[in-house]
């Protein structure tokens, strides 16, 4: 049973803040949408979460199973149970798919277990062929350059792949369906509803509530200018489907004045 | 010319260095002495290339070293990966050992015979002659060593391993190595220089390489050096294709303190090919010229040349690529690649690439990148839970993949692969 608690989070690129006390608990076995305009702080929440070494935390803290892990250098926060898929990958040329991701599943196995040697290589293509056959992803993929020449729903499913074959206990995922026609969101949605269950949480950071139709949220949380400004159930989506943005802005702008 | 340049363009015979054998061969006996004269009156090199900023390397002092006198003691060599010749500290450590069928050598140097076969006349000190500068003009008049390897008309032979070891502090390596392949033969040749002394060694090798492919015939050359931090090597590899001769030349340079290392390609006749794949790194303080000179002098015939450096602490490297096309020329087809990745902000490096055309009817194009690690991909990486250094060495591996794609030879591949990794994991872990 995985908690990550963000709590009265600030923080800032150079001299401009970002965040501006942001609350909020996210527990395996739960889905929480977090919704907002552009430019509201979604994903640079997601990154501060992450440890982005852009961004500097000025206020507040950021808990895993009750251990603040602010002061973790990125890659620490990824071996104790932290996710991010990203909005837009980044191309790295000449590492391929299958050599990445099973460097990366060494380094979890290694954490856990420091004699540990290492998945053995059919054993990891077994599971990695299954894994992207459920995401409709062609046998030849695992050989290419990561997201070097990917179509943008290339990149979204693999980073639905490095989900799948790392498994850590809380996911954020950025974005997933930006960019995407309404067949490879459904993709993207299967993949998470599959692997949905108690020992995974999930904080889906969206713009639309498109992909909110085929993974149905716990919570939906409303970022509006870099704090949480509303948190409801389905429904809440719904309302800003129909309504947008603007009239939680407003209220947001009254209630600094 | 500057004081400094002048003063080491005067750099008068050092008496140590005397060479020897095959005195019975007038031609060569003649050549030898035409390249000491050559010697007099060349200029030192200097290799103080770079934009905006050169190449610092302490100024050589050949008479600092001295070729070593004695024939070479024993040298272990581990089972299986013994060379068919072995060179140590330039002189040849015992005869030719395990030659397949169709391959003759014939060693070069003291101990080797007094009469060398004529047709080695169109080879030795004729592919890499005296003109090509001071330090081949050196070599040729006073070669501690070598070999003639020769793959007979229309022979298939697998991986002929030819190894310098460079063991002595203070000694001079003058090796002299010729390949010919005669019509229609293929051959693989691994040619390495490396430091046995542990990396303490203050050698100095200066070598040259005469390659000749005969009509018809197809040649892989991979070239390796790995000396120490201390070693200074200059060395000349010039290749001369025949025609619809095909060279698929790779090169690896994984370390040394100084280097100044050029391949030549002369494309003499119509369909000769190149395919050239270089990768090269540079750490600590190491200072290397490197030079790819692709020279067609015939109609019809194609290179294409693929470098790919990365430059670590305080290292400096010059890559000079030049590509040069005579009148006569028509038809060829020639392109240069190279890459550069900065691992430093310390590092100094520069790609100076040439394209000298003379006629028409040629396609001949360069195309070169600079780059350095990018944070975010580093950040990708660890966020998937792939610590910074072992995230530096997947990108570090993955620049260089391209490059290693093209070598043909997976063993050699893998072998260039663990040398990257060897050399990334011993510099610094700064990132520029």
């Amino acid at each position: 049973m995985a908690i990550l608690e963000i709590e009265n989070l600030s923080a800032q690129a150079g001299e401009t803040p970002i965040l501006r006390g942001v609350d909020l608990t996210v527990r395996s076995g739960e889905v929480h949408a977090l919704m907002g305009p552009n430019g509201s702080g979604k994903s640079t929440l997601s990154n501060v979460i992450m440890g982005h070494p852009a961004y500097q935390v000025t206020g507040g803290d950021v808990r895993l199973d009750g251990r603040s892990i602010l002061s973790l250098p990125t890659h620490e926060r990824a071996l104790a149970g932290l996710f991010l898929a990203f909005q837009y990958p980044i191309a790295v040329s000449g590492v391929s798919v299958a050599n990445f991701i099973r460097t990366a599943v060494n380094a979890r196995r290694t954490r856990r277990d420091p004699e540990d040697r290492g998945v053995p290589l059919g054993e990891f293509m077994r599971e990695l062929r299954a894994q992207m056959a459920r995401l409709d992803l062609d046998a030849a993929f695992a050989g290419r350059y990561l997201n070097d020449g990917f179509s943008g729903g290339e990149k979204k499913r693999l980073e639905m792949l490095q989900l799948a074959m790392l498994r850590p206990s809380l996911a954020i995922l950025d974005e997933p369906d930006s960019g995407l026609d309404i067949d490879a969101v459904r993709t993207v949605a299967s993949g998470v509803e599959a692997l949905r269950g108690p020992d995974i949480g999930f904080l889906i950071i969206t713009h639309y509530q498109r992909i909110l139709t085929y993974v149905r949220p716990d919570r939906v949380h409303v970022m509006v200018g870099g704090r949480i400004v509303r948190s409801g159930g389905q429904e809440l989506a719904q309302e800003l489907e129909a309504q947008g943005y603007d009239w939680l802005k407003r209220e947001t702008e009254d209630a600094a004045v | 010319m500057p004081p400094s340049e002048a003063a080491r363009a005067d750099t008068t015979w050092p008496a140590a260095y005397a060479g020897g054998g095959q005195e019975g061969t007038p031609w060569w006996r003649e050549r030898r002495e035409r390249a000491r004269a050559a010697f007099e009156t060349l200029p030192m090199p200097t290799w103080r290339r770079g934009r905006g900023w050169s190449l610092q390397p302490e100024p050589l002092r050949l008479e600092a070293f001295a070729p070593v006198a004695a024939p070479p003691a024993p040298f272990p060599e581990a089972s299986g990966q013994e060379a068919h010749v072995l060179l140590v500290d330039g002189r040849l450590a015992r005869p030719a050992a395990g030659l397949p069928p169709g391959v003759e050598v014939i060693p070069l140097g003291p101990g080797g015979p007094d009469l060398l076969p004529t047709a080695a006349a169109d080879v030795l000190g004729a592919v890499v002659g005296p003109e090509a500068g001071k330090l081949e003009a050196l070599n040729l008049a006073a070669m501690t060593g070598g070999a003639l390897v020769r793959v007979a008309r229309g022979a298939r032979v697998g991986t002929l391993r030819l190894r310098h070891v460079v063991r002595t502090d203070g000694a001079a390596a003058l090796p002299r190595l010729a390949v010919v392949l005669e019509e229609g033969a293929e051959a693989t040749v691994l040619e390495e220089c490396v430091d046995a002394s542990g990396g303490g060694a203050r050698a100095l090798v200066d070598g040259v390489s005469e390659v000749v492919v005969g009509e018809g015939a197809r040649l892989r050359y991979v070239d390796v050096t790995e000396m120490g931090p201390l070693a200074k090597a200059v060395v000349r590899r010039r290749a001369r294709l025949g025609r619809d001769s095909r060279l698929e030349w790779t090169t690896g340079v994984f370390g040394g303190g100084f280097l100044a290392l050029a391949w030549d390609t002369e494309l003499v006749a119509p369909g000769a090919r190149l395919d050239a794949t270089g990768v090269y790194l540079s750490g600590g303080r190491e200072q290397h010229a490197l030079v790819s000179d692709t020279w067609h002098r015939a109609p019809a015939t194609e290179a294409d040349v693929q470098f790919r450096g990365a430059v670590f602490d305080r290292s400096a490297s010059v890559f000079d690529g030049i590509i040069r096309t005579e009148a006569r020329a028509r038809g060829t087809v020639s392109h240069l690649g190279d890459h550069l990745l900065f691992l430093s902000p310390h590092a100094h490096a520069d790609s100076i690439p040439a394209l000298l055309i003379e006629g028409d009817d040629v396609r001949v194009g360069h195309g070169a990148t600079i780059g350095r690690v990018d944070p975010e991909q580093l950040y990708y990486l660890a966020a998937r839970g792939i610590d910074p250094a072992e995230g530096r060495e997947m990108l570090v591996l993955g620049y260089f993949e391209p490059t290693l794609e093209r070598i043909p030879d997976s063993a050699v591949r893998e072998a260039q692969r663990a040398s990257i990794l060897r050399r990334v994991r011993a510099t610094g872990g700064e990132t520029a």
